[in-house]
Formats: structure tokens, sequence, C-alpha cells
């Protein structure tokens, strides 16, 4: 055994009863809260040392658009790992074998729309938020229906995020301290506040940086644990029913885990909502440096990172299974399956390593909410309180605006708690979250899809999208049978009087508010499309826009210079000497990306500029004042300095 | 409560295989149906490749993706090679699990 799995790893003859409670007896080991607290306190720091880094609702927000795509990849994995979580996903792993994997790997059927459409236009178009673009496609008033459901989303996947947190933590320190689940909702909660409203999206994108690469590195340690109980490979594998081998779920067989709903309410709708509507994953690729570094990070994330981050959210579930089948009786005959996660790292692993595995998790949970806190606060001020002080006559300056946003962060964490709360009214996690994303997802999912890809769609079919959309989906939810039953692909209903069509009433929501939306489209006139740079049919005005002038796409050198400031220069703007304008295949008023070259800092020092003039000092770039305190760069490092278009 | 008595279930569901073990199969026999087996990735591959390829047309018809750029060139063979990847990782998995 290697020096790692001797350090993790305890000897796991545990009986079955001392495993049930051997999480509430890690509650009141010193040693555990020691790492516990220690991890927070660490990636939480790691995090707000980069807050510095905000000068302005840009960098608040988008991380002044700088970073390189791995770092921002490992930025999302933190927050999709988060998000999904490792206790649900080991709990259908452990029910159900390896199709317990299939929500994380099935995301790659829009990624040609999503590569070639959705990205280019928010990034182009420099969309801040969802709503805007739909004002921008349509008209006011269908932003103000986007801005409530798009709130109410997020707020909800703040109040998921406490609740899962709580429900995570609670067989643990619910024992030890006496908490009930509402103390442990308001602890994570005064914590992820405090944290994202003095951080904002450049301490959230560094903190997830270092989470996503620990959880990894925790998911698949884990996974090594596993195997070793067992012995190899072979013997793990071969403990496993033959069913629970498959990659994909019984096709409509069991009304509770079937491939086809599955399908629909994940493959399909859940994809597009990820891609497309998810306000904090587009805050993340708005933070790319480029376009180009969009498409990497999102490439790189669905090929490779998804299938890494399964192995390691479900893999506790797989060995859980595996050793059911070894060894009965290892794993409480009555155990809950959202509590294997807990059990089987606990069997695997000693005090501390059991420590550090919930406080990977734990961490992991904040920076899902710590992103939609940020998305919250960036809808707030930009789709509520920016129109407000317009409307108002009222100008503000940044700074303003800025702290306005820390104050907004505050607030949502606070509503997040009263979400929470009322999440915890449902029977358990898996139906609160299912029943809240089915039902809030498919309107604003069809409106941006139709929005995006046809040209047609019209602010009266968006807005019927919006309203008979919902009504149509409660129509479903109160008659699951007689409608919903109608796209079941034979899946049989549940026994005991549960909620039918969990999965596949994602086929009948997303159907209703698609085709609500097309029939009243091509009913109503067409006149108020707003279509320049907002559709995947007129993109090529979009690099138009962002550039404010025609395109340079001649191929240039990347210049290493030294740079100065010169306060003569007019905002926003740089200039190099003839020489560097020439290698660098640029015209004057062409855009630039300066950046430290320091490639590990991953854009962190960097600026993005427009050529303006030229000077006969060499190899010497001279920069406006503002972009200086843009880019933080420092005095004697040199920097690199390339054209963009 | 829901989740014991589904858990309740899914540990019959497993009990079968284990028994077999325990009279002393080294591998147990697979027996599943072709419909249990492949249904779900010809589905999976075929409903999901409607939509990624009609998404490609998309692309390429509309002009966002412009045949004549290099770089997009090369993007469109990413996004083919991400679908055989994913089909090869499905399609291998479950040859894996029908010890094929």
């Amino acid at each position: 055994m290697n020096l790692p799995l001797m350090l993790l790893q305890h000897a796991a003859e545990t009986p079955s009863d001392a495993a049930s409670q051997a999480a509430a007896a890690a509650g009141e080991s010193p040693l555990f809260w020691s790492i516990l607290i220690g991890y927070f306190v660490v990636v939480l720091g790691f995090g707000s040392y980069f807050a510095k880094f905000n000068r302005s609702t840009s960098d608040f927000f988008f991380g002044g658009r700088r970073f390189s795509w791995w770092l921002i990849t490992m930025s999302i994995v933190a927050t999709g790992v988060g998000s999904h979580s490792f206790v649900k996903y080991s709990a259908k792993s452990f029910e159900n074998g390896f199709s317990g994997s299939m929500a994380y790997m099935n995301d790659w059927f829009f990624m040609p729309l999503f590569i070639f459409g959705w990205l280019p236009i928010v990034y182009y178009m420099k969309v801040r938020s969802i709503p805007e673009y739909f004002e921008r496609r349509f008209n006011p008033f269908v932003r103000l229906l986007a801005t409530l459901v798009q709130l109410v989303y997020m707020i909800g996947y703040v109040g998921i995020g406490f609740l899962t947190m709580a429900r995570t933590l609670e067989p643990i320190v619910g024992g030890a301290l006496g908490w009930s689940l509402m103390d442990i909702i308001w602890v994570v909660a005064v914590v992820a506040g405090v944290y994202i409203t003095f951080g904002g999206q450049t301490a959230v994108i560094f903190t997830d940086l270092l989470q996503g690469f620990i959880l990894l590195f925790a998911g698949l340690m884990l996974f090594l644990l596993g195997l070793n109980w067992f012995g190899g490979f072979d013997a793990f594998w071969n403990a496993l029913p033959d069913e629970f081998k498959l990659p994909l779920a019984n096709f409509n067989d069991d009304p509770s885990f079937n491939f086809v709903g599955i399908f629909w309410q994940d493959a399909i709708a859940g994809s597009i909502a990820f891609l497309f509507m998810s306000q904090g994953l587009i805050m993340r690729f708005m933070a790319c440096r480029s376009v180009d570094h969009g498409r990497k990070a999102a490439a790189f994330n669905v090929l490779f990172a998804l299938p890494l981050s399964a192995i390691a959210v479900c893999c506790a579930g797989w060995i859980g299974a595996g050793m059911v089948e070894t060894e009965p009786g290892i794993l409480p005959d009555d155990m809950a399956p959202d509590t294997v996660f807990v059990m089987v790292t606990q069997l695997l692993t000693s005090t501390a390593g059991f420590g550090f595995f919930v406080a990977a998790v734990t961490a992991a949970l904040m920076s899902s909410v710590d992103t939609y806190i940020n998305a919250s606060a960036a809808i707030a001020i930009n789709d509520i309180y920016k129109p407000i002080m317009k409307w108002r006559n009222k100008e503000r300056g940044d700074k303003h605006f800025l702290r306005a946003a820390m104050i907004i962060s505050a607030i949502g964490t606070l509503i997040g708690v009263a979400a929470a709360w009322m999440f915890a009214q449902f029977e358990d996690l898996y139906t609160a979250h299912a029943f809240f994303q089915s039902t809030i997802s498919p309107p604003l999912v069809a409106c941006i899809f139709l929005g995006i890809f046809w040209k047609r769609f019209n602010s009266a079919g968006a807005i019927a999208t919006f309203a008979g959309g919902i009504l149509l989906i409660i129509l479903g939810r109160t008659w699951p049978e007689q409608i919903i039953g109608l796209f079941s692909h034979g899946i049989p209903l549940p026994e005991g009087g549960k909620a039918p069509y969990t999965y596949i009433g994602a086929l009948y929501n997303l159907l209703a508010c698609f085709g609500i939306g097309i029939i009243a489209s091509l009913l109503t006139p067409s006149k108020d499309r707003k279509l320049e740079g907002l559709t995947l049919w007129t993109l090529s005005y979009a690099r138009r826009y962002f550039k404010g002038g025609e395109p340079n796409d001649t191929p240039g050198f990347k210049l290493p210079m030294t740079w100065e400031v010169d306060d003569s220069l007019a905002e926003g703007t740089v200039c190099v000497d003839p020489e560097g304008m020439h290698h660098l295949s640029a015209n004057e008023g062409d855009l630039v990306y300066l950046c430290d070259r320091r490639w590990w800092l991953g854009g962190l020092r960097s600026a993005h500029a427009k050529l303006q003039g030229t000077h006969g000092l060499g190899e010497t770039v001279k920069i406006a004042p503002d972009i200086a305190n843009a880019g933080h760069f420092m005095q004697g490092k040199r920097i690199t300095v390339e054209k963009e278009f | 409560m829901q989740h014991n008595s589904h858990h309740a279930s899914t540990q019959q569901s497993r009990r079968p295989a284990l028994d077999k073990r325990r009279r002393g199969y080294d591998v147990v026999p697979m027996d599943l149906p072709f419909d249990r087996v492949w249904l779900p990735y010809i589905y999976l591959y075929g409903v999901g490749g409607f939509c990624f390829f009609s998404g490609i047309l998309l692309v390429l018809k509309s002009g966002a993706l412009d045949w004549k750029r290099r770089s997009h060139r090369r993007w469109l063979g990413v996004l083919l090679f991400g679908f055989c990847w994913y089909a090869a990782i499905h399609g291998l998995g479950t040859l894996a699990a029908i010890n094929l």
C-alpha cells in the first residue's frame, strides 16, 4: 500500500452498527473539526486574496474578461460537481450501478449550438445577463418576465444548495453539537454570504480553481481506496451484479430510475438549461479572455473533466454496491441511499481522511451556492437596480453599483435561507429539486433556444411561452396520467401514490413551452424583431459590435514587450512602434490583449485594449493609466501583446 | 419513507446475483435481454445524434461556423471527435458489462 493510502485508510472490518454511528462519532472528534475548519480557512483565504483584483462591477461579476481556458475549466468543475453533489449521485449509483453516472455523460449533443451560437452571441454582444438578452432581442416586458423567472431559479438553487449542505452535515454535527437542520443552514449561509459579499467573481473563480483540483483528487482517491478494499479492480468488477455494470439504465421499466425519462430530463432539458440559461456558467465564460478560450474551456470540461467528475461523485455508490454483495451486513440494511457517501467514506478512511472528504464536499457545495448568489446579484443589479436608477434619472458611479452588488449578495443569501426552509418541507431533497427544476426551467429554456435559433420567434411568442407554458406545466402536474402519460414511452406509474413521471415530465413541459411559443409567433406579426448579432443567423454583426469596427483576422505574432504608462493616451488604448504594429499584423483601432508573461497566472494580470497610433520607443508598449490599473501589471515584469481581431 | 422502501426493493434485486456467486459462479451469466442492453444506447445516439447533427447543420447553414476559417474547421473536428468519444465510452462500457 502506498503512503497516501496508508495515511487515509484504516482497517475496514468495522461492523455495520459501527458504520452507521461512525459519522456521528466523527463529529465529536477534535481532529475532524480541526481539518474541516482548517480546510475552509485555507480555501476561503485563498479566494479572498484575489478579491483585491475587483476594481469595478465588471471585475466583480465577470472577472474582467481575462482568464485562460484552463483556469475557467477547473472553476466550472468545482461548480458543476458541487451543484450535482457527491451525495445525490453516490445514492443513485448505489441503487443502480454505473448508470448512476448517466447525467454526467450526456452533455455533448448541444455543444455545436453552444460553441458556435450562444457563446459568441453573449461574449461579443456583451450580454451581461440572460434577461438583458431578452430586452435586446424582444422588449422590456419580456425582460421583466425573464428576470423574475431567472431570479426565482437562482435563489431556488441557493436554497437547494444550503439544504444539501445541511443534510450532508446533519448526521455528523447534529448529534455532536445538537444543531437542528435550520441551525446548520444558518451557519453555512453566513459563511457563504460573507465570502461572496466581499469576494466577487474573481474570488469565486480562484476558490473554484483550487477546489476543482481538490475535488477530483478526493473523489479519485476514494475510488482507489475502494479498489484497495476489494483487493483490485477485477475483484470489484466481479462483485457487481451484471446489470450494475451497464452504463445506461433500464429503458422504461422502473418509474423511479429509467433511461428514457432521464434522457429527456437531463440530456435534453438539463443540458440546454446548463449550457444556455445558467447565469453562473455564462459568467464563467464571460470571464474568459476570448471566445476561443471559452470554447476550449467548454470542450475540455465536457470531454475530459466530466467523465473524471463522474467517477469522483459516483464511486462511493459503486464501492458501496460492491461491498453489499461481497460482505452482506457491512452497511446497515435500513440505510437510506442518501447516506452511502458518508458511510462508505467513513469505512474507507481514518478520522483525518474523513474530515478532509467531508470538508471537500461541503466546500464544493459552497462554491455552487456562491456562484448562484453572485449570479443573482448580477441580475438584480443589471436588470432591476440600474434600470430603476436610469428611470429616475439618477447618475451613479461604478463604486456605488459595486457596493450595491455586495449588499444584494447579502440579501440574496438571506432569501436563500428562506428558500432552503421551504424545500425542507418536501419529502426529500431529490423530490424538491426535481419539482423545482422541471417547473421553472422549461419556459426560459424554450425562449432562449427559440430566440437564438429561430429568426421568426417574436415578443408575442416569448410572452406566450412564459405565461402559457407555465399554465400548461401546471395542468400537466394536475392531471399527469391523462396529459404527461401521452408522452410516457411506456413508463409505468409508481406504486404507493408517489409523484408520477418524475423525469419524462420534462418532455411534455418542453413540448408545451416550445409548442406555444412557435404557434404564438406564427400567428402574430414579426415586425418587432431585433436580430443584429443576437441570433445564430446574424452573428457576423456581433464581432463588429464588439470591436466597434471591421474585424482584422490577418494572423500576427505575439510580442514580448516592456510597458510604461502614458497619461496622454485616451482611456482604453495602447500604442506600439511601427515595427511592432507590423509584427502584430495590426492596424489602428484593432483590439489587443496584454498579459503578464507568466502563463500560470492564467490571465490574472492582463487587460484588453485598443491600438491607437504609434511611437518610436522600440520594444515598449505605452498604455493608458486605466489599462495599467485594470491589468494589475507589475513594474519591471515584461508582458506579451497580441492582436485579437 | 420513500428512500427506505425503494432501497429495500433494490436490495432484493441484488440478492439473486449474490446467491449465484455463493453457489460458485465466478462470473454471473449474462441473461439481460437485447432491449435492456442496447435499446438505451440506440435511443441515446439516435435521438441525441439527431440533435447533435441538426446543430452542426444549423451552424454550417447559418454561417456561424465559417468553413473557410481554419480554426472553425478544427473546432468542427473537435465536435465530431467528442460525439465519437462518448459513443465509444458508452459502447465499450456496455460490451465490458456483457463480458464481450
